[in-house]
């Protein structure tokens, strides 16, 4: 078996959302859903992974895929060596809980500070300067709680 | 051919010709679709997820336009030619027109943000159900037919119970003002 087929991709229910956020306060939050299926958001999560290397943020993928291609999702984030927090999501009601204002367009991008409030979303293509200006200074602030 | 009077351009081998007053209402006044029930669906020749709706949205339109319900199939994306738009409608083998919104007026019109999505219209022009069009990608997951339940009502007279149904879909491709 291949070593990708072992990661362990969460399905991931409207309400254990604001439990991950949880779990992860203290430290600056990326939260990138996204889909094999969706182009743009293969291209954006190894940007995302590198503008965040060396800073104490997190990047928490969660796949919009449906579970028939679990293979295909876990392989792709295994390449990235996105392994450590990935999720698919198991319940379309997880577009509201996570925001009301998404209307589940991918790929999307939701920031959170290390107190877990939202600082920044970006639906579709993120403008990245505009998406580097906002992360860089919240992640490698001193800020976090390692 | 009167579609053209618009902005847009209606696709398909066989183009239903759409008045200006109903073009009009896609991109302009919303209140020009009053009379009829209407579907509007803003789909895309690119987006897997919409492709993957190809079959339910002729389905639909097989079943409801026989019914009185006006439809119009809109694709806003500026990334897509409409020789592109052209072939995948053949290969979807779709018998209803689509409407090319270039300057994504009608997507601005209706605040449409992602393909596929899907507004319906009472006799008043009133939105009474915007979303996907069930609940499920795969077929076999299906648990509501949300558009088809909505229209039921619609057509009963009754009111709409479910009048938001959200799913994943891609980024309508707008153009870059300047």
């Amino acid at each position: 078996m291949a070593l990708w087929a072992l990661l362990a991709l969460l399905p991931l229910h409207a309400n254990q959302y604001r439990e991950i956020l949880e779990a992860n306060r203290g430290h600056v939050v990326v939260v990138a859903f996204w889909a094999t299926w969706c182009e743009p958001c293969r291209d954006e999560l190894p940007r995302l992974q590198r503008l965040l290397q060396r800073s104490s943020a997190r990047l928490i993928t969660i796949s919009a895929d449906e579970p028939e291609q679990d293979a295909a999702v876990r392989k792709f984030l295994n390449k990235l060596h996105l392994s450590k927090a990935a999720y698919r999501i198991a319940d379309a009601n997880l577009i509201d809980s996570v925001d009301p204002e998404w209307r589940g367009v991918l790929p999307a991008i939701f920031i959170y500070d290390a107190e877990g409030r939202l600082k920044g979303k970006f639906f579709g293509e993120p403008d990245w300067p505009v998406l580097q200006r906002l992360i860089t200074p919240l992640a490698h602030r001193n800020g976090d709680r390692d | 051919m009167l579609w053209a009077a618009s902005s847009g351009s209606a696709l398909s081998a066989a183009p239903v010709p759409i008045s200006p007053g109903e073009v009009r209402g896609l991109t302009e006044d919303r209140a020009l679709l009053a009379g009829k029930l209407t579907v509007v669906i803003f789909l895309s020749a690119r987006c897997p997820v919409s492709n993957t709706y190809g079959e339910r949205f002729q389905r639909l339109y097989d079943d409801y336009q026989t019914r009185g319900v006006r439809f119009f199939f809109v694709n806003s994306n500026v990334n897509e030619t409409e020789t592109e738009i052209s072939r995948n409608a053949a290969e979807h083998g779709f018998t209803f027109p689509i409407f090319r919104d270039a300057g994504a007026r009608a997507a601005d019109r209706f605040v449409a943000q992602a393909t596929p999505e899907i507004f319906l219209l009472d006799a008043e022009a009133q939105v009474r159900y915007r979303g996907a069009l069930d609940d499920a990608q795969n077929p076999a997951r299906i648990h509501r037919h949300a558009v088809r339940e909505a229209l039921d009502q619609m057509l009963a007279g009754v009111p709409v119970t479910v009048s938001e149904i959200k799913s994943f879909g891609c980024t309508i491709k707008r153009p870059r003002k300047l």
